[in-house]
């Protein structure tokens, strides 16, 4: 996996030309019509009833919920609701908490393969039992993701499995496989081939399997009457009473305060089930007394009725279903285990990243106080990139730790500057926003910690990780963040620079710590959004670069000017991202530009007021724009950016075009309220007589970012033109809902087209995007 | 321009404009939305005078002045004002030179809001004079922006009596009548520019030479219906206490060609609450 990560460079990859078709051509990368999210639940033994009511009362009340099916997990969840929606947006989390649940996983799915939402919930509903198989594929130079899925398509034909459904996720794994049957011998013969069958090669990395039964069949059964009478009602149902075979036979862990040992014991005992006790987490196993053998409806009776009897004695149950393997082929290697050589893993997510090494006694040069905590945010995260079954999904972190240091280092000596015995500098950027270095330690730590929720939620292979409680985004959403980072990592490979960050969440604004970017949770499902990340990729561009530096002297002519050096660095920052973003994503067009821009701060006005007011940006979109008309376009000249008339009636039209532009986007998504003009029209006058003193007074530093612009060996101006063909192609096929697997030269014309035609937006067509940027990202 | 506005318009950004800009700001929209400002650079002037830093205000209300005021009249004497200001202001005197300017954006309003509240009943003309409203409007700026011009004068006068006083305790006599002299300079027959003012009753008439204290008396006894004596006495008290109205009245007298009648003696009026009661008392009359 993350094969571009692992280097510190982003170097554009060979693209694939000509891809063989296969006869599965059709159904590989195909996205279907809408959003289902998977609930996987833990409960409070005795809560299954009440939980699974509040589920269904609040998919019923939630309009946005179109159908929705509960089922009933045998294994590591006790409860799974599919539910199907527009979009990944919170949705049952509006309901509030409910008593009895102890732990929950959402997977972000999409019906893929071929099918549709239909097609899933009709297989869900038709049949009693059905297979939920998490499957994160393996993926190396030999193989890419579209043949893995290829592999898996011809597999499933080979056993011809044939009720199936394919779902696929923006989470770690790339695919939930649903099989559905009435014959739970069969489904678990199917679903335990997946996880040992050496035909499976290299293309299945890992599985994470639950059998589950419609809750439906088990809704009306009393749990609180008599074991025998569970028994009966259960018999009643034709697919569960049926003698589990002898080759398969289910256990239960449980996990009890010992005062309940006796209880429990006697109950199984009872039961006619094995018991034995356990030394680990768990305390009891439970296993099938095979003398005897018994239904699928006495198994579950008896699991039911325990779960309810003992529900505040124990703490919890995990049902297993266990095969007996045979094994007459491998005979022989046991015979030569001895001589054998093991083969090496055949993913690169096996591949071992070099950690961050590091002296606390550096951190606390650098970080004072907080420096511990700097140190214990950087020990976890070499854990976990030590952990080679997760590593995988913190690799894109690797290099920021070397980043803190290098930060953490820089502002030392920066602030220390030549007096050598000084003590540890309180404050860094002494002519910027002032912010002691501790603080910009703990922030970095802070970045690290938030990066590593973001990517814990969702990963199966790992029982400690099964989710992250803190995470903002409740779902797993690897895949998504990977494909945001392929923007920052191709714009900055491009400029020949690299970078060292990554993608994190925090609602609702776009924004950055030096290297770490953070998203709106929003744009992990929309890439119409990704257009922002040129703005933040600016920031990091400029630390590169260091135009708006305090010994250029430009810079120091202007600052001298003002009493608060601070807020004049940050705002000329913002300029030259702002003008960053222009030029690298728009190509030139304006227009499109600064629609897109004001259309998303209309819709997040009322939050992004608290940060920045709409206003700043209307004066930095006024700078993208003289400054395009005049060093761009060349359709003005020195004399009238220096004109106060010229430029006030210019910020006036400007004012007017952007008010226009916002209410006719609120008026059309139906935002638009009854009350007054706002205050930016109100007053425009006065804004428009403060940026022509702005403006005025920015035309030398606008010369000087043109001539450093334009002296740059690299492309950093697009002069109007798209440059990559190959990616209009990509963007037609994504446009259709096809995964685009032959790479992305230009990430920034695949958005250009998607933000051209941003008004007919749909899931499909973004997670199609979402996949393909994905695909770019782990491609060998 | 210093950047220091540049500061102000940041500082905005997170905390929107200030309490007092935003009043003068009030002050200013009507100007541009009922069309009496239509230029787009007095737009421009009248757009900063709001969000500048005050060093740059009097900067822009100079400028605003040399574009408004009309052409061959008083050009350039906001900018002696400003000067005098500022040495006036450092001794805690109260500001004049920007006050003259609110008090125009603050008629102007007033004006506005009764010519609104008029418009189906009355012809401006009955209640202002004039039928045309640039007439109206040009009237009140000469009256608002110059009533206090003759202020600097009354300072000086006080200081200057001060001084005499100072003097004339510590036997220099001398020196004492130097400081008394300045007090005594409004009724210097010989001063020519303080002796006459040219004035036509209609545009294109002819100009009639008036002796300019004898002026501003008419003026007392004609527009605030006041008899000889009493004017008399009255404008004896202004010379002697170097009234900054009376003085104004006739800085402007001897600017102003044409007749500005209403405007002379309501500057003259202003400083003295109750003739300016009767001033205005006589204008509805009118």
């Amino acid at each position: 996996m993350v094969c571009i990560l692992l280097s510190p460079f982003f170097m554009p990859k060979s693209l694939e030309v000509g891809r063989v078709t296969t006869r599965h051509d059709n159904k590989i990368g195909s996205v279907g019509d809408n959003a289902i999210k998977v609930a996987c639940l833990q409960v409070k033994p005795g809560y299954e009833k009440d939980v699974a009511k509040f589920l269904d009362k609040a998919c019923e009340r939630d309009k946005r919920v179109k159908q929705h099916i509960l089922v009933k997990g045998l294994g590591f969840y006790d409860i799974i609701v599919f539910y199907e929606v527009d979009t990944f947006e919170y949705h049952l989390s509006d309901y509030g908490p409910t008593d009895g649940i102890t732990a929950s996983n959402s997977l972000l799915c999409f019906p893929y393969m071929g099918t549709n939402s239909n097609d899933t919930f009709k297989m869900l509903n038709k049949f009693a039992f059905t297979g939920i198989n998490m499957i994160k594929l393996a993926t190396n130079e030999n193989i890419s993701i579209d043949k893995s899925e290829e592999k898996l398509l011809n597999y499933i034909e080979d056993k011809k499995i044939e009720n199936y459904n394919i779902l696929g996720t923006i989470g770690w794994n790339e695919i939930i496989l649903l099989i559905g049957d009435n014959d739970i011998q069969k489904l678990s013969l199917n679903m335990l081939s997946l996880s040992y069958e050496e035909k499976l090669e290299c293309f299945i990395e890992k599985t994470f399997s639950i059998i589950s039964i419609r809750y439906r069949i088990i809704r009306n059964i009393d749990v609180k009457k008599d074991l025998a009478t569970v028994k009966r009602k259960l018999s009643k149902v034709p697919s569960l009473n049926k003698k589990i075979p002898e080759d398969i036979f289910p256990s239960i862990m449980i996990s009890s305060h010992p005062s309940f040992y006796n209880y429990i014991n006697s109950y199984w005992i009872y039961c006619d089930y094995t018991t034995r006790d356990v030394l680990g987490v768990n305390d009891i196993l439970i296993t099938n007394n095979t003398k005897v053998p018994k239904t699928w409806s006495h198994f579950l009776s008896c699991l039911l009725y325990f779960r309810y009897k003992f529900k505040d004695k124990i703490f919890s149950t995990s049902t297993l279903l266990n095969l007996r393997k045979k094994i007459p082929s491998n005979e022989a290697y046991i015979k030569k285990f001895d001589f054998m050589d093991i083969p090496s893993p055949c993913s690169t997510t096996y591949k071992a990243i070099p950690i961050c090494k590091f002296k606390t006694s550096s951190l606390k040069k650098y970080f004072g106080t907080k420096a511990h905590f700097v140190a214990n945010n950087l020990f976890s995260l070499n854990s976990l990139l030590q952990n080679s079954s997760i590593r995988g999904v913190f690799n894109d972190m690797a290099f920021y730790p070397n980043s803190i240091l290098k930060i953490g280092k820089m502002y030392f000596e920066e602030a220390q500057g030549k007096k050598r015995k000084a003590k540890r500098p309180k404050q860094i950027y002494p002519w910027r926003r002032p912010v002691s270095i501790e603080d910009a330690g703990l922030r970095m730590a802070n970045a690290i910690t938030e990066g590593i929720q973001a990517r814990s939620y969702g990963i199966f292979t790992d029982l400690d990780h099964p989710k992250s409680a803190y995470s903002r985004i409740r779902g797993g959403v690897q895949r998504a963040i990977l494909a945001t980072e392929v923007i920052p990592h191709s714009i900055m490979s491009k400029l020949r620079y690299n970078w060292d960050g990554f993608i994190s969440i925090e609602d609702p604004k776009f924004t950055h710590i030096n290297e770490v970017i953070k998203i709106p949770s929003e744009a992990l499902w929309r890439p119409e959004l990704w257009w922002a990340l040129y703005h933040e990729t600016g920031h990091v561009f400029l630390t590169r670069v260091n135009w708006v530096s305090e010994n250029e002297k430009i810079i120091k002519e202007l600052i001298s000017e003002t009493s608060r050096p601070d807020l004049f660095f940050n705002f000329l920052e913002e300029l030259v991202a702002e003008l960053f973003g222009y030029e690298i994503g728009f190509f030139g067009n304006y227009d499109l530009y600064l629609e897109v821009l004001l259309e998303y701060l209309a819709d997040i006005e009322t939050t992004q007021r608290k940060y920045v007011d709409i206003v700043a940006y209307f004066l930095r979109i006024l700078f993208v724009k003289i400054f395009s008309l005049r060093f761009i376009e060349n359709k003005i000249n020195d004399d009238q950016w220096n004109d106060e008339e010229y430029l006030y009636k210019l910020a006036l039209a400007h004012i007017t075009e952007c008010h226009d532009i916002i209410k006719n986007h609120l008026d059309k998504s139906g935002k638009a309220t009854e009350l007054d003009e706002p205050n930016y029209i109100m007053d425009k006058y006065f804004w428009a007589a403060g940026w022509v003193i702005t403006l005025k007074k920015l035309f030398n530093f606008a010369k000087y970012l043109n001539s450093k612009i334009e002296n740059m060996p690299y492309t950093f101006r697009s002069n109007g033109k798209v440059i990559c063909a190959n990616d209009t192609l990509a963007y037609k096929q994504i446009n259709e809902g096809k995964v685009w697997w032959s790479g992305i030269e230009c990430p920034e014309a695949v958005i250009y087209e998607l933000l051209k035609d941003r008004h007919n937006e749909t899931i499909k067509r973004s997670i199609a995007t979402i996949l393909s940027f994905w695909n770019y990202a782990v491609m060998p | 321009m210093l950047l220091s506005s540049f500061y102000n318009i940041e500082k905005r950004l997170t905390s929107g404009f200030f309490s007092e800009q935003r009043a003068e700001m009030n002050l200013i929209k009507p100007l541009f939305e009922n069309n009496i400002i239509k230029n787009s650079k007095e737009k421009l002037l009248f757009s900063k005078y709001p969000i500048v830093t005050l060093a740059e205000k009097g900067d822009v209300l100079c400028e605003i002045m040399s574009l408004m005021w009309p052409e061959g009249i008083i050009k350039n004497q906001y900018e002696l004002l400003r000067n005098f200001e500022e040495f006036l202001t450092a001794i805690g005197k109260r500001d004049h030179f920007f006050h003259q300017f609110l008090v125009y954006l603050l008629g102007v309003n007033l004006i506005e809001l009764i010519l609104n509240k008029i418009k189906s009943t009355t012809k401006p003309e009955d209640i202002f004079g004039f039928k045309n409203k640039k007439d109206i409007y040009l009237t009140w700026l000469m009256a608002s922006c110059f009533h206090d011009f003759g202020y600097p004068y009354q300072e000086a006068s006080a200081i200057s009596k001060k001084l005499s006083e100072l003097y004339s305790g510590m036997d220099m006599d001398n020196l004492a009548e130097q400081f008394t002299t300045l007090r005594s300079t409004l009724n210097n027959k010989h001063d020519y520019n303080l002796v006459f003012v040219k004035i036509s009753e209609e545009q294109n008439a002819e100009m009639q030479i008036l002796l300019i204290h004898h002026f501003l008396l008419e003026l007392i006894e004609e527009y605030l219906d006041i008899d000889t004596d009493t004017a008399l006495k009255i404008q004896n008290d202004f010379i002697i206490g170097a009234d900054h109205g009376y003085v104004s009245s006739i800085l402007l007298c001897k600017s102003v060609i044409n007749s500005h009648l209403y405007t002379t003696t309501l500057i003259l009026a202003h400083n003295a609450p109750n003739l300016l009661y009767r001033t205005c008392e006589r204008a509805m009359e009118f």
